[in-house]
């Protein structure tokens, strides 16, 4: 593992086990992943549907558990104290509590995130303005859009200044405006130094943002794409995907 | 597997040890399931209360039908055949007089779902034993309530008061019953107003003035309130009060 | 802290709830209707309004408490509100004791409403106050936490909202037949006797705070030691509970 792996799968296999009537179902989720994230890289996660992209993020994050190997940030296991608190999170089609409005929502988020005080006040200002929801800060979510929410998720995932942020999704139901607007707040983060990691459909933005893309087929990582391939490809990531995934 | 078997069974001890324990701190001063008798018409009120933890309210609602039976109006059907008007004195013929067969029953449940409702008991044991004429009942039903609260003293004056009625000494039954009846709510106006029919009876016109203004003045019932009121206004005609 | 943060935004969360709000009026409404009833018991009618009040209030909270109890977590993993919560520096049992105590706290200010509801007409009708009256709601209370916890230990095991509710429903209902058990316990023999009484104790003895019964009985004496017993078995069971619930919280795949 490298000094420098902001994220590191070392030979991860993950199986859903189901019972039912006395009898077992294993589902694989994801097959002896190995792959290292360099802290600052944004990798890009693309693959069909089922094919472990969202295992994988919450395996990192700890929502799951592997069925082998093991997962580190920073070196550290997910599960370890204080991991976490450099962790940020954007769940697909982020759901929030109705009733709170998006400051009280941060303000919450912040303090489990072991913001406090004055700098909590100053983050949950600084973070609104960044995802151009301060004219909103106190509408009750319940009345938000999907694209103000999926703003809102972007906020409150880089509210505590996290290191590595992980999303799901990130541009998913957006409009082409909010999906810019979205796009380049992540590359700021990555100027900033924050490693990205996102798993997503949409071939043409991970294009545009990442530094390498990971292709899983079927819970392998079927092929690992530098940038400098895709551009110089004549289908681009497109075509490489599909090839990918039809082999 | 093991080790979730392992957790429930060691949680399973710990809960049961902690019930053995708490079995000791229980004040239960109810009866047992076994003693509650109620016909099939009042088991799912009593169910209800019971698996509701609301002994209580059962027994309070029970009471509220047991009034309501008692203040309706009996059919001569009813009459005839539920039972028997006893042969008794009836100090104020104008209240409470008829058969209610069911009212010594009925009574009976209500002590057995809440033994410490003191007012219901005097005031079913007031109407069986002074309106009714079944002293037996009435005592059977003092008896009863006794036994589970032996300390309560009024119960004691009561079953004296109907000893005094059984032998027409109706001087010490108004003296008897002058010591149960005050102001308290336990007394219900129905004594009160038996009380005050006594003593107009034994011509201790100043003594029944007294207890009716008492019933007019603290009296929750607005019945024995204006029958109260109807008393005094003959008492004054008859007798008219001394300024005080 | 961390605790302490998600038991506030849960209470928050509560209090904006229209149902919470409807289950406070609702008992408000209820409260005044049982004026009705007392006028029926005549000189009886201070006994009724405070027995029926009492029970209305624990009988409404307890069953807000289920359903938001039951209902809460299962909605959380449902909706994925969980994730912005575990994907950050807070334990499983932080989040389930967070949530655990929020619930409570919003449970205990709609028992004091309705408390101060209930009051207001038991001194308009001439009720002199009992000191005992704010212990009897404190019992019921602890009542409403260990079925809470009961609750949510059903609820992460039966995964589902409808199995979990009738049970704890059963459970409570059960709980109030301890003496009952007991003589059942007495007229049985052998392997059957036994389990009854292993029943019998390991579920919730309702009865040990169901002071709104006894409080008012002639017999009844007030002991500190007892209230202090009864407090603890509701802690000690209540963690035995929240325990187990740990566990199968984190044996969870979200």
């Amino acid at each position: 593992m490298a000094m420098d792996a902001a994220l590191s799968y070392l030979n991860v296999t993950k199986v859903y086990s189901r019972s039912h009537l006395g009898r077992r179902y294993d589902t694989l989720g994801l097959s002896e992943l190995t792959l290292e994230v360099r802290a600052g890289e944004i990798l890009g996660l693309l693959g069909l549907n089922g094919s472990g992209k969202t295992t994988s993020i919450k395996l990192a994050l700890g929502l799951l558990t592997p069925s082998l190997g093991e997962v580190r940030i920073f070196g550290k296991r997910p599960q370890e104290d204080g991991t976490l608190k450099d962790v940020g999170f954007l769940p697909e089609l982020p759901y929030f509590y109705p009733n709170l409005s998006p400051a009280e929502a941060l303000r919450f988020y912040g303090r489990l995130s072991g913001l406090r005080g004055g700098d909590l006040e100053k983050q949950i200002g600084v973070v609104l303005e960044r995802v151009g929801l301060e004219p909103q800060r106190k509408k009750k979510l319940g009345e938000f859009s999907k694209g103000m929410l999926q703003k809102l998720g972007l906020a409150q995932a880089v509210l505590h200044r996290p290191k590595i942020l992980f999303l799901d999704e990130p541009v998913s139901g957006l409009d082409p405006v909010a999906i810019r607007d979205i796009r380049e707040l992540l590359s700021q983060l990555s100027r900033e130094g924050c490693t990205l990691f996102l798993s997503s459909h949409s071939i043409s933005e991970v294009e545009r943002l990442c530094h390498r893309v990971a292709i899983l087929v079927r819970g392998r990582l079927a092929r690992l794409v530098e940038s400098a391939e895709w551009e110089k490809a004549p289908g681009r990531l497109e075509q490489i995907f599909i090839e990918t995934v039809a082999k | 597997m093991t080790a979730w078997i392992g957790n429930f069974a060691a949680a399973a001890l710990f809960l049961g040890l902690l019930g053995m324990g708490s079995e000791r701190l229980v004040f239960w001063p109810f009866p047992s399931l076994d003693k509650i008798e109620v016909p099939a018409s009042e088991a799912a009120l009593s169910l209800v209360s019971l698996s509701l933890g609301t002994r209580r309210i059962g027994a309070d609602l029970l009471f509220i039908r047991m009034l309501q039976y008692y203040g309706t109006p009996e059919f001569l059907e009813e009459k005839e055949e539920g039972g028997r008007a006893g042969e008794h004195e009836h100090h104020d013929a104008d209240f409470g007089g008829g058969v209610y067969a069911e009212l010594y029953p009925r009574a009976q449940r209500i002590l057995s779902m809440d033994p410490s409702f003191r007012y219901a008991v005097l005031y079913a044991a007031t109407a069986l034993a002074f309106n009714l004429g079944r002293p037996e009942e009435a005592t059977a039903l003092l008896r009863s309530a006794l036994d589970k609260d032996p300390r309560y003293w009024r119960y004691h004056y009561h079953l004296a008061a109907i000893a005094y009625q059984e032998s027409r000494e109706f001087g010490k039954l108004a003296g008897i019953l002058a010591k149960i009846v005050d102001e308290e709510r336990e007394t219900p106006s129905m004594l009160k107003n038996m009380l005050a029919a006594l003593y107009v009876k034994l011509g201790r016109l100043e003594e029944a003035r007294r207890v009716y203004e008492m019933i007019r003045d603290s009296s929750q019932d607005p019945d024995y309130v204006r029958l109260a009121e109807k008393k005094l206004l003959l008492l004054e005609q008859a007798v008219p009060s001394q300024p005080r | 802290m961390i605790i302490w943060t998600i038991a506030k935004n849960s209470w928050v969360d509560q209090l904006r709830n229209r149902f919470y709000y409807l289950i406070i009026l609702f008992g408000g409404v209820l409260l005044y209707v049982s004026l009705l009833v007392g006028v029926l018991a005549v000189e009886q009618e201070l006994r009724v309004l405070l027995d029926l009040g009492l029970a209305l209030i624990e009988l409404l909270t307890l069953i807000a408490a289920i359903f938001v109890t039951t209902t809460s977590i299962l909605r959380e993993m449902e909706r994925k509100t969980i994730y912005l919560i575990l994907t950050r520096p807070v334990s499983r049992l932080q989040y389930l004791l967070g949530r655990f105590f929020g619930l409570l706290i919003s449970v205990a200010c709609a028992m004091a409403l309705m408390g101060l509801v209930h009051l207001s007409v038991l001194l308009a009708k001439g009720w002199k106050f009992d000191l005992f009256y704010p212990l009897v709601l404190f019992y019921s209370l602890l009542k409403v936490w260990l079925i809470c916890s009961l609750s949510m230990l059903l609820a992460l095991y039966a995964s589902s909202t409808l199995t979990a509710m009738s049970i704890t429903l059963i459970l409570w209902l059960l709980g109030h037949f301890g003496h009952e058990i007991a003589f059942l316990v007495k007229k049985s023999a052998g392997i059957k006797a036994a389990l009854l009484q292993t029943v019998s104790y390991i579920m919730p003895n309702m009865t040990l705070f169901n002071l709104r019964e006894v409080w008012q009985h002639p017999d009844f004496v007030f002991s500190w030691s007892v209230f202090g017993a009864s407090v603890a078995y509701a802690l000690l069971y209540s963690s035995a509970c929240l325990f187990l619930s740990q566990r199968l919280f984190n044996s969870k795949e979200l």
